[in-house]
């Protein structure tokens, strides 16, 4: 690639480089804003079969129009922001909630590093060495959200669930976080590569890895589910109680931000605890031959889509939790458990031999 | 390259601190604080500090502020103008303390002869330790490479900082305890 | 390497683009009729009484000094988590010496941790 515009061949890879992150960066939030249109739609259908009623058929066959018939509606709305309202910041809000949201997946390996035709090809938009910490992190950055669209509307509603969300979401982030480590712990590293190859190697995913891996599974599916503010966890919007919490004084497409932030959240946090837990592409092995390599993104894509039909099943199942109960559930019940089990963890990991399955080196 | 962004970042890091001061409304100063922060982690990340600059976003943008926000909330009954009395002798330590940080800088960036050089020794800060550790070298930044010093060469801070935790958890809960007389 | 951060930043780019474009073009085709009682918060349907910038319970606040410390903790937990299964190779003590570090390390905490359970800081309704 040598002399191209006069350009030496490190320049030139540099610009490659930068040209395919653009592109991936770019299918990779637009596939997300799109799986959360047909998540809306796979959700009342689900749930209305679930209530033994049909959902939405009307739009195009099976109601596959749906999405886009409410995107239309939803552009055309007014928006309203109300009189006492801080204006700036009642617009900065559903930014903040949304962009955090979208960029977390950068650093999710959908599937093994590869050789298209003698072209490397991988499956994420970045790989960094501290994948794990820097998902953690954004998705705490995201919280900002959600207290800032409570406190800017000024309105008791809005203020009261957007204090509720928040205090919520920092309670479940370290469990979540415990639990995480449990992953870590056994990987020995932070890149979810590492961490998937490492299940893939071992051929068995973290949940099974009994009792610990199972347990820190099970507790970062729960905080998982209390991150995103889902039922049976969604006192932030309790709609009975709250108004609509801290989104009650949003319309139109600032309010759908809000939406789609809580539905690309789902996905990341699914995506998350595939890695983490499920081992990523598993049981495809990560030195395939190319075609079945190229089956890794199907896998976990599965599986992303499995942690999706569960939430709505939660949903459909299980009425809300009281705000002290949740609290209590988060403190006394999730952090001393992954707590006490990371610890385990450790200990097994710790006096494992040498040289033996699992934890070979 | 990482000159230029260097250069972009440290700029908007300064603006955005710049505002953060000026600002009257307690909201927008720590919205810029989090901007500042964002551009601090960047700027770890240019020096090859990589676990830094994700610890910097998850403990100070996604904790600490958080934090300040319901900070800023809880106290945000009409933000009374301070009175000149106060301002009057707010003035002058505001400017003792800019001058003595400003002096402390230089010292630290430029190792003054006749001072000792604040480089050397285990006495440092954990979080002094973690930015001087190993930054230059072909591995910095690697989490391991932060753990290994951590867990050995500053052991001692690392098991008082549990201590410090602890005295905080106290604390909190004693601040925050609801007076059995006004129950 | 640095650059491998630059893909992050392009992605954040494409977001925040999307982000913004989609409020601009709302915002352009969006339909715009205010009214004062359109305008104002909710509250039921009744008038609007005072502002909702007042005080809050103080449990908000200290649930998230009790989030930001033991956030700490978790953090301190990452190069640990890390590094403990590599530790391994050098000899048995190492990996010992570890696990006897973040136990004392843990062990405050949880005294800290028992405290604030005994004295009811987490319960809700206290």
């Amino acid at each position: 690639m040598n002399g191209i515009f006069g350009l030496d061949g490190r320049t030139w890879d540099i610009i490659l480089a930068i040209i395919t992150a653009s592109i991936k960066a770019f299918v990779i939030v637009n596939g997300l804003l799109l799986a959360f249109a047909y998540m809306t739609l796979s959700e009342r259908k689900v749930l209305g079969r679930m209530q033994a009623r049909y959902g939405p058929n009307r739009a195009g066959p099976w109601g596959i129009l749906q999405p886009i018939a409410d995107g239309i509606k939803l552009a055309f709305k007014e928006d309203v922001t109300p009189r006492q309202a801080n204006r700036w910041i009642h617009l900065l809000a559903p930014c903040l909630a949304l962009v955090p949201a979208l960029i977390i997946f950068a650093v999710i390996p959908l599937g093994p590093e590869m050789e298209v035709f003698g072209v490397p090809w991988t499956w994420h938009v970045a790989r960094v060495n501290v994948a794990y910490l820097y998902a953690a992190a954004i998705a705490s950055v995201g919280v900002y959200g959600i207290v800032l669209a409570g406190w800017a509307s000024n309105s008791k509603y809005a203020l009261l669930g957007g204090l509720r969300a928040s205090a919520q979401v920092i309670s479940y982030e370290l469990a979540q976080g415990l639990a995480a480590m449990t992953a870590i712990v056994m990987a020995g590293s932070l890149d979810l590569y590492e961490i998937v190859n490492q299940q893939v190697a071992s051929g068995l995913p973290y949940a099974l890895y009994l009792p610990f891996g199972l347990v820190a599974f099970v507790v970062y599916v729960i905080a998982g589910v209390a991150e995103a503010n889902r039922a049976p966890f969604d006192l932030a919007e309790a709609e009975g109680e709250l108004g609509a919490g801290f989104h009650t004084e949003y319309s139109g497409f600032k309010w759908s931000m809000f939406f789609m932030a809580e539905y690309v959240n789902m996905i990341n946090i699914s995506a998350l605890a595939s890695v983490l837990f499920l081992g990523g592409w598993w049981p495809i092995p990560t030195d395939a031959p190319g075609v079945v390599q190229a089956l890794g993104p199907v896998v976990f894509l599965v599986k992303i889509a499995l942690f999706m039909f569960m939430f709505i099943w939660l949903r459909a199942t299980l009425p809300r939790l009281r705000f002290d109960r949740l609290m209590s559930l988060g403190w006394k019940v999730l952090l001393p458990v992954a707590l006490v089990n990371l610890i385990g963890t450790a200990t097994v990991v710790a006096l494992w031999p040498l040289g033996t399955w699992p934890f070979a080196n | 390259m990482e000159f230029l962004i260097f250069s972009a970042v440290a700029a908007i890091a300064i603006a955005a601190g710049l505002l953060m001061v000026l600002q009257r409304n307690a909201m927008y100063s720590a919205l810029f604080l989090v901007v500042v922060f964002f551009c601090l982690a960047v700027i770890y990340i240019l020096l090859g500090a990589y676990f830094l600059a994700v610890v910097q976003v998850a403990v100070y943008a996604g904790a600490i502020m958080v934090l300040m926000l319901f900070v800023i909330m809880l106290l945000n009954v009409a933000w009374p103008e301070p009175d000149d009395r106060v301002l009057g002798l707010l003035r002058p330590l505001g400017a003792t303390a800019a001058v003595t940080f400003a002096m402390l800088m230089a010292w630290a960036l430029a190792g003054t002869p006749g001072l000792p050089s604040p480089l050397p020794g285990t006495s440092l800060p954990v979080g002094a330790a973690m930015t001087l550790g190993r930054v230059g070298e072909a591995q910095a930044g690697h989490v391991q490479e932060v753990a290994v010093t951590l867990f050995s060469k500053y052991l001692l801070p690392f098991e008082l900082v549990s201590i410090l935790l602890l005295a905080a958890i106290l604390g909190a809960s004693v601040l925050a305890r609801k007076r059995p007389d006004h129950a | 390497m640095a650059f491998d951060f630059v893909p992050i930043l392009i992605q954040a780019l494409v977001a925040i683009i999307i982000a913004v474009g989609v409020i601009v073009i709302a915002h352009l085709i969006g339909s715009r009729n205010p009214t004062p009682a359109k305008l104002a918060p909710y509250e039921c349907g009744m008038s609007p009484v005072g502002q909702a910038w007042r005080r809050f319970p103080i449990k908000f606040f200290l649930t998230a000094m009790l989030f930001v410390l033991f956030d700490i903790e978790v953090i301190f937990f990452v190069p640990w988590a890390a590094v403990l299964r590599h530790l391994r190779a050098g000899g048995s003590e190492y990996v010992l010496f570890a696990l006897g570090e973040m136990a004392v390390f843990v062990g405050f905490l949880a005294l800290g941790y028992v405290y604030i359970l005994k004295k009811r800081a987490l319960e809700w309704e206290a």
